[in-house]
């Protein structure tokens, strides 16, 4: 009687055992059935993401026209691309929407960020070029800084006044000008050029340099005010001696 | 006898008369011998006109001072007594020098706070400039933390 109640309990547990895979895959089709989405979610997903960069699109056009210090050529080639751009996203948009299979969606819906970029090469090199022209009009500005201040020391030199000092400050500041220019203001034409197929390179490694270039260039920047100051004070210290 | 009595004393007669002719003869001489108005003139000119050449304006009414004198000078005999060598004594009054120096001295004062006023105009106009760059640069930092912020972005999820 034990042993028979003993091969019942051994049959039972290798029965469950047997069983217990057959109910975990029954589960896991279950929870995949739920979690794929359907053709139109994938839609709206898609409408979603291109509505997002038509927005950013937006806000970088408004950017650019509102700026004060970008040139007109790189304002006229940056909105240029952005009007291609909100044209070819419609225009996929219009396809997403048409598509009716999900192997059209898998073909077509990738193509909103690698058609387009608007994320990795078109922002960054928007807000490079942008900083860039900025450095543009802020060493010109630090160029008629220093011309002043190059016309206060011949003045002082004419009426006897000791000026080597402020000559000194002037000649570090102008070297520090000319480190900015030659660093930041070319990368707006470094990357202005960049286009979505040139991601990830070489527009990577192009968005990274001209980061640092800019931060660079805003380094000399700050040094070249810093010595218009010193200047101007040896300036006055020449004056009231 | 009487021939050569008479002989003698028309000699002494002629010297005499001689004599006392002499002085009358060279005193036109001596006259014309002085130097002459125009010469005197000329040189005091040219005085005046070193001094103007110096000092601008300043010496232009130096010398205008000195032509006066000059005229003043020119209008009377300068050298009754023939003195041949005393023109080239004759300078520009030591009155006349030391206002040249005086009006020099301003002149360069003057200038020199002229140009420390011109320079703290410039030192004004700097001032302005370094304050808008202070904007600039602000801007600039704004712009930089653009950049950074747009070089972290991603294409999000749509590709996978």
């Amino acid at each position: 009687m034990k042993r028979m109640k003993r091969l019942i309990a051994v049959a039972l547990a290798v029965g469950l055992l047997m069983s217990l895979p057959a109910t975990a895959n029954a589960a896991s089709d279950e929870t995949e059935a739920t979690s794929r989405p359907t053709i139109e979610q994938v839609k709206e997903r898609a409408q979603a993401a291109i509505d997002r960069r038509l927005d950013t699109l937006d806000t970088l056009t408004q950017r650019v026209t509102d700026s004060a210090h970008m040139t007109d050529a790189h304002k006229g080639v940056l909105l240029g691309e952005y009007a291609t751009a909100e044209f070819g996203l419609a225009a996929l948009g219009d396809e997403i929407a048409a598509a009716t299979t999900g192997e059209e969606l898998r073909e077509l819906v990738p193509l909103i960020a690698k058609d387009f970029r608007i994320y990795l090469v078109v922002a960054p090199k928007s807000r490079e070029v942008n900083a860039s022209d900025r450095v543009g009009d802020v060493v010109e500005r630090l160029d008629e800084a220093a011309d002043t201040v190059a016309e206060a020391i011949r003045r002082g030199e004419e009426a006897g006044l000791d000026m080597s000092a402020a000559q000194r400050w002037l000649i570090s500041a102008r070297d520090d000008i000319a480190e900015a220019r030659s660093t930041g203001v070319p990368v707006a034409g470094d990357v202005i050029g960049l286009q979505a197929s040139d991601w990830e390179e070489p527009a990577s490694s192009a968005l990274q340099q001209g980061k640092r270039r800019l931060e660079n260039a805003h380094i000399d920047i700050h040094k070249a005010k810093a010595s218009l100051e010193k200047a101007r004070d040896a300036i006055k210290d020449a004056i009231e001696t | 006898m009487n021939t050569r009595r008479l002989a003698v004393m028309v000699t002494i007669s002629v010297i005499l008369a001689a004599c006392t002719t002499a002085p009358r003869l060279a005193a036109p001489q001596n006259d014309q011998a002085d130097p002459p108005d125009q010469e005197l003139n000329q040189k005091i000119q040219v005085s005046g006109a070193e001094v103007g050449s110096d000092g601008g304006t300043t010496g232009d009414s130096v010398a205008t001072q000195a032509d006066s004198q000059a005229d003043t000078q020119a209008d009377t005999p300068v050298f009754p007594d023939g003195d041949q060598e005393a023109p080239a004594t004759t300078p520009v009054p030591p009155t006349d020098t030391s206002k040249t120096e005086v009006t020099q001295s301003t002149t360069t004062t003057t200038d020199v706070a002229a140009s420390t006023e011109d320079i703290m105009d410039l030192l004004d106009d700097l001032d302005s400039l370094l304050s808008s760059l202070g904007d600039q640069l602000d801007g600039l930092d704004d712009d930089l933390a653009d950049v950074e912020t747009s070089l972290n972005a991603d294409e999000g999820d749509i590709e996978e």
